[in-house]
């Protein structure tokens, strides 16, 4: 019996180990992608700035606005961390504007900020996941920040107070932006009960609970903010 | 038939959906500033500012927007300030060659650096320079008071113009910056217009040189016992802001030619001001100033007046700490040597600023 029983774990510790070495796993554990569709449901407002003593220079021309499906940002809740893998982005600061305002990375990714405004700029941040402060630096100069943390980071300008910008920093790879029809998609998403968040800097953040089965992409679709009954 | 209003409203509601993905400007910009500063000299006594402040701007579309600056503010004496700074109608069509600003109603003050500070979150120590609100000595014998270059909120309008590398304006105002008007004011010193003409150049991102010029009447006749007639002033400006990574100094020079019943006078004054980052979130700032003034005493009815030159020194440092984007704790000393006084006071200060955007 007793070697029945260690037998059996043998086998089981063996197939476990087969199954890890060739990436293998049983089926109901097997990841399956999230897809989905955002929908902003109410005007998003566009800050303007507020100036009491309005600046010796005429202010520089707005830009037409981005698509705010661009300043949203879904992934994973309560994700266990995995390595991932370190990209590089870029929020360029024009027309008194972050482009973009929202951007999602990996731990250990770096963000530079270039500077298109014929005047000058002074990005900072005061968030807990990491705290920075650029300085001053004119047209066509750049200055990068690594980003070690995860959580939100909130960038703004020294100068310019109607600027903001957020850094979301992940350290899983459950995360996308959507594309300008709204559409995302969560990769590998480990299967079972899961909670799925989509985010906007605006609007705060919605979450549903979608289950995830092996082999079979789950759908996921968010209007935001929650429609009202 | 019915296939046609079914199809538009189809239509306005994918349009009105697909705008709904797009960000519009805000109709309403609010933001608000509240301080508190506790204040204490070397005798010990001491004093509660409070400083209640918001901007409101609407939007009205094709470039016209409204701004309103409501104000309160408790001084040491405890007694209440309330007031309408800025109620003003803005035109503003800017460009890359040529941008255009027209402000009229109840405008800031378009002359001098030290006014487009005047908020607590906007000025880099805990005081404002002296030049904005210390009364300058008797300049008329049993005449109003003056300051070198008042914070005033005149009505008038401006008009602003800039290029990439250049700004020009030119004002009118009902107010002489010598003396300032309040909108809610018991009394209030006449009304004159003042011209004000000044312009700038940038010549590489980060400075700034700018200058001024300001005619206009400053003393109604008979508003003191030996004015004749309506006298005037012309205040000329001299003003630079440099900056450069974590830093950032601006100065001013101003120098007043005051007509008086007894002869033209000329006041003038400088400060120059700075600030440092030295981590995102502890900086250093400090300002030094200097004013100079005659003093006319009168001795006797039929006497030449006494005319003595006096002198104001002051200094101060602040360290300041950003709890938050939006709050800012300073602590500073300041030590000033007033017109007329032989030594130096000094005051302690600590203050706390809540700057909040709200739309």
């Amino acid at each position: 019996m007793m070697r029945r029983v260690l037998g059996v774990a043998l086998v089981a510790a063996a197939a476990t180990a087969m199954a890890q070495l060739t990436g293998l796993r049983p089926a109901a554990q097997q990841p399956a992608a999230v897809r989905g569709r955002v929908e902003i449901g109410i005007p998003v407002a566009m800050r303007r700035p507020t100036s009491a003593y309005p600046a010796r220079s005429v202010a520089t021309p707005a830009l037409a606005p981005a698509s705010e499906l661009r300043h949203v940002v879904v992934y994973l809740e309560q994700a266990p961390a995995r390595p991932v893998t370190p990209i590089k982005v870029e929020i360029r600061q024009r027309s008194e504007t972050f482009i973009p305002r929202v951007v999602a990375v990996t731990i250990g990714s770096e963000v530079s900020f270039p500077n298109d405004d014929p005047i000058y700029h002074n990005v900072f941040s005061l968030s807990r996941p990491r705290n920075f402060n650029l300085g001053r630096y004119p047209r066509g100069h750049t200055r990068r920040v690594q980003f070690e943390n995860p959580g939100i980071v909130k960038v703004f300008c020294d100068i310019h107070s109607h600027m903001s910008a957020t850094v979301m920093v992940f350290n899983h790879p459950w995360f996308a932006v959507p594309g300008e029809d709204g559409r995302f998609e969560l990769p590998a998403v480990p299967a079972g009960e899961r909670e799925i968040t989509a985010w906007h800097e605006r609007l705060g953040d919605t979450t549903q609970r979608v289950r995830v089965e092996a082999g079979r992409a789950a759908e996921a679709d968010f209007v935001l903010p929650v429609p009202r009954e | 038939m019915r296939i046609l209003p079914v199809t538009c409203l189809l239509v306005l509601g994918l349009a009105a959906a697909a705008g709904a993905q797009q960000a519009r400007p805000s109709l309403f910009a609010i933001d608000t500033v509240a301080a508190v500063d506790e204040q204490v000299d070397f005798d010990g006594n001491y004093s509660t500012g409070v400083t209640l402040d918001a901007v409101v701007s609407a939007d009205f579309g094709r470039g016209f927007q409204g701004i309103v600056r409501p104000f309160a503010s408790r001084g040491g004496s405890g007694e209440w300030n309330r007031q309408i700074w800025i109620a003003t109608a803005r035109y503003e069509r800017p460009g890359p060659l040529l941008g255009l600003r027209v402000d009229a109603g109840l405008i800031p003050s378009p002359i001098g650096l030290a006014n487009l500070t005047l908020r607590h979150h906007l000025n880099p120590t805990i005081s404002q320079p002296s030049s904005l609100f210390t009364a300058l000595p008797p300049l008329e014998p049993g005449g109003g008071r003056a300051t070198l270059l008042g914070a005033v909120y005149p009505y008038g309008a401006q008009a602003t113009v800039s290029g990439a590398r250049w700004d020009a304006r030119a004002a009118v105002i009902d107010t002489s910056p010598l003396r300032t008007r309040r909108v809610f004011a018991q009394t209030n010193p006449p009304r004159f217009a003042n011209v004000v003409i000044g312009g700038g150049v940038t010549p590489f991102i980060g400075v700034h040189l700018g200058a001024s010029v300001t005619r206009g009447g400053w003393q109604r006749a008979g508003e003191a016992p030996f004015v004749t007639e309506d006298q005037s002033a012309t205040i000329v400006t001299v003003e630079s802001e440099v900056s450069f990574r974590y830093t950032k100094l601006a100065g001013e020079w101003v120098r007043d030619a005051i007509e008086t019943s007894t002869g033209d006078r000329v006041a003038s004054g400088w400060f120059v001001q700075g600030q440092q980052t030295l981590t995102p979130r502890w900086f250093v700032a400090g300002r030094l100033e200097r004013m100079s003034s005659p003093a006319v005493i009168s001795l006797r009815d039929q006497t030449p007046p006494l005319v003595v030159d006096q002198r104001l020194q002051g200094v101060e440092e602040t360290v300041g700490y950003r709890l938050t984007p939006e709050i800012t704790l300073r602590a500073g000393h300041r030590a000033r040597r007033g017109f007329g006084q032989s030594s130096f006071g000094h005051t302690v200060s600590v203050s706390a600023v809540w700057w909040q955007r709200w739309m």
